[in-house]
């Protein structure tokens, strides 16, 4: 019995204790990622991450000045041509401001044309001036001849002395009538040239309305943002009633080309040394690395920028500064969209294992 | 001949079967304090475990996994980059306090684990793993989830003034500092987490085909400068911290060295005992010619069977104790490798050798005239 149960319980005790340290070396268990991790397809290359643009970058049409957006003439997705408008701001009171300018213009123009009339009535006035002049001349030459005549004739003592000094009056009364004559023409001339120095001002001031109006004009025209190339609306931030601020870092159309895209690849400044100009690339979806498409190589930007957080911060944190590389692709059978990122490997084959 | 001592042994059952419990207890004591040392050491390495990636890479200077010394962002593109290196995620691990409805706050591990593949998602209990791609949504560890008031799917708490919503209880065994376990995308975490210059706490990465993975950590090590790790060497990088900086290891090896002693005393006393009952056959041997080595054999074959019988026992009853109040959910951190029930094992029998010494020295001393007197 005793040595029964000498055999049983340490084998019973073994029995358990083995069951016990089976149990207690259970390894924690683990579900199956949801997606395979995007990996390597050279078997020496350069990771980064990367972000779609359309090629030759996106363009941010922020605002030239400050104020209401009035108009929307697109949405997303809309393909637009060089020169189609985009969007206006508020521009009632520049259109008033146009207006007066245009208002100015036209009365600047009137007081051309009044200077001109002007002009018109002194010459007027400078010939019938002159006609005065010749007529007052006339007239005393006619008073001096009868008066010499006179004088002559009195000193035969033929014409009487009565007769005599009349003429002579009549005489003086002519020449002092054909001096004021000439004077009436000389201030006659001196007003035309005075109405034509005006009409000068006058065509001077035109001018500048004309300026200004046509100022005012591409001001009016400013508001109203047209595309600066074709390409495709990537973007609408804003709705028509919204204030605009033209220093605001965000603009209400983001446009781009979106024919062929590119991708912008940030890499790090450790490893920036490794990649060469003309390597080609490897993208991938971020979060489905199955998508993949294989990228050529378009430029190094030669300016390190501070990295931007791409991986979704709470703050811009900036601590190191990223080499970025541009490359195009052939759109892949799946869509990718701008904006969209993807991890990026860069083929080095000079990177080899150290 | 070793009939005879087996018949001497166990022909007293009393006195059998109180060499035997002593030992049992002995046994079963040196186990259980040997198990919860490894319990406590072993719990140390449970966030690294719950994991389960193939490598670690982190800051050169960190010394356990508990500590942040967080790296650039950057830096998970320049493990990509190592040739040899099949893939690399992120993974942000912090301790973080929660804000809980009924006004509590609680500290727990946060995981942030990779946004696309969410690798180290552990295994679900209840709710769905894969909600952990929605907004604001958690997923709890079981393990500590009392703390957070035993949430259910649906329930929600706050973290560093963020909401987070249960989507699921995951099977996440209790690790050494008892925090509850919350799992968030990486994202999520970022806003779950105080706000640092830097947030990403360590990239995992997984070794290409072909490639050894003391050769990848190799080369992370020398081509980025940080330091890289398999999983087993990171456990023991974390359980050696707290191997050196903590006081476990010398008060669990005062009280190991306790039971060593105590128990020697007490079998060594059994034995004598047992040795001075039985002067009378042994003298009847040794007068009827068996020689002292003989003797010294059969006595060590004694010492060896309670051993046996006593160490199995007392493991059973280890193994017993830790069936019932051990397990990966219990409070009570017990934990038992093959090499402690060893080491316990051993620990017994060189207990019963050694006070089977004392028996021994009595023994060949022994006058055979021993058995002639009264």
């Amino acid at each position: 019995m005793t040595k029964r149960l000498s055999w049983i319980i340490p084998l019973l005790g073994v029995a358990l204790i083995a069951v016990w340290v089976t149990v207690s070396a259970r390894r924690v268990a683990h579900e199956k990622a949801l997606a395979a991790p995007p990996t390597a397809p050279y078997e020496n290359s350069i990771a980064a991450t990367g972000i779609v643009e359309a090629s030759d970058r996106n363009y941010n049409l922020a605002p030239p000045t400050s104020g209401q957006l009035s108009a929307l003439y697109v949405k997303e997705n809309d393909i637009v041509h060089r020169g189609d408008r985009l969007y206006t701001i508020d521009d009632r009171e520049q259109r008033t401001i146009v207006e007066q300018a245009e208002a100015n213009v036209a009365k600047a123009r009137a007081s051309v044309q009044t200077a001109q009339a002007d002009i018109l009535t002194q010459q007027a006035n400078v010939n019938s001036a002159k006609a005065a002049v010749d007529t007052t001349r006339a007239t005393f030459d006619d008073a001096a001849q009868i008066a010499d005549r006179n004088e002559g004739l009195h000193k035969d003592g033929i014409v009487s002395d009565q007769a005599n000094m009349t003429s002579a009056k009549t005489r003086d009364a002519d020449d002092a009538r054909w001096k004021q004559a000439e004077a009436q023409l000389k201030q006659a001339e001196a007003q035309l040239h005075n109405a034509e120095a005006s009409l000068t001002e006058q065509q001077a001031n035109l001018q500048t309305m004309i300026a200004t109006r046509d100022q005012q004009r591409v001001l009016l025209d400013k508001m109203t943002v047209h595309a600066p190339a074709d390409g495709k609306i990537l973007q609408v931030n804003n709705r028509v009633g919204e204030y605009l601020s033209s220093t605001s870092g965000t603009s209400p159309v983001l446009f781009g080309d979106t024919d062929s895209l590119m991708v912008r690849v940030d890499v790090d400044e450790i490893n920036a040394s490794h990649v060469l100009p003309g390597s080609t690339a490897m993208a991938m979806l971020k979060g489905d690395s199955t998508r993949q498409f294989p990228m050529e190589f378009v430029r190094i930007v030669p300016y390190m920028v501070p990295k931007e957080n791409l991986t979704g911060s709470n703050s811009e944190r900036v601590d190191v500064r990223v080499l970025q590389m541009e490359f195009r692709f052939a759109p892949p059978q799946f869509p990718v969209y701008v904006g969209q990122q993807v991890d990026v490997f860069i083929h080095s084959p000079e990177r080899a294992a150290k | 001949m070793w009939r005879i001592a087996i018949k001497m042994l166990m022909g007293d059952r009393s006195k059998y079967f109180t060499l035997v419990s002593s030992l049992v207890v002995v046994s079963f004591l040196f186990l259980q304090q040997g198990s919860i040392f490894c319990g406590l050491i072993l719990r140390t390495a449970r966030p690294v475990e719950v994991v389960g990636a193939p490598i670690w890479v982190s800051d050169p200077q960190l010394r356990s996994v508990d500590e942040s010394k967080p790296l650039l962002d950057t830096d998970l593109q320049r493990v990509r980059s190592v040739p040899g290196v099949k893939w690399a995620v992120p993974l942000l691990l912090q301790l973080v306090s929660a804000h809980l409805p009924d006004g509590n706050f609680q500290t727990v591990r946060l995981y942030g684990l990779d946004n696309d593949t969410f690798f180290g998602r552990p295994k679900m209990i209840s709710g769905n793993g894969q909600l952990l791609v929605q907004d604001q949504a958690v997923v709890i560890g079981r393990a500590e989830s009392e703390k957070l008031n035993n949430p259910k799917p649906g329930q929600v708490f706050e973290m560093n003034d963020n909401q987070a919503r249960v989507v699921g209880i995951a099977d996440v065994p209790r690790d050494f500092f008892s925090y509850p376990f919350v799992y968030a995308s990486y994202d999520r975490a970022l806003q779950y987490a105080p706000q640092q210059r830097k947030q990403l706490n360590f990239v995992l990465a997984a070794p290409a085909d072909g490639v050894p993975m003391s050769e990848v950590t190799r080369r992370i090590r020398a081509t980025t400068g940080l330091a890289a790790y398999t999983e087993q060497e990171f456990r023991w990088l974390t359980m050696g911290y707290y191997l050196k900086n903590t006081g476990i290891p010398i008060s669990i090896g005062i009280s190991l060295l306790m039971v060593f002693l105590v128990g020697m005393s007490i079998v060594g006393q059994t034995f004598y005992q047992f040795a001075l009952q039985n002067e009378r056959y042994f003298g009847a041997l040794k007068a009827m010619g068996t020689s002292s080595a003989t003797l010294t054999k059969m006595i060590l074959l004694q010492a060896l069977l309670v051993g046996l019988v006593g160490s199995g026992a007392g493991a059973g009853l280890g193994g017993i104790f830790g069936l019932i109040a051990g397990g990966q959910d219990s409070k009570i951190a017990f934990a038992t490798p093959w090499l402690m029930v060893v080491v316990s094992f051993v620990a017994v029998i060189a207990i019963c050798l050694l006070s089977a010494l004392i028996s021994i020295r009595k023994v060949v001393k022994l006058e055979p005239a021993v058995v002639f007197r009264g």
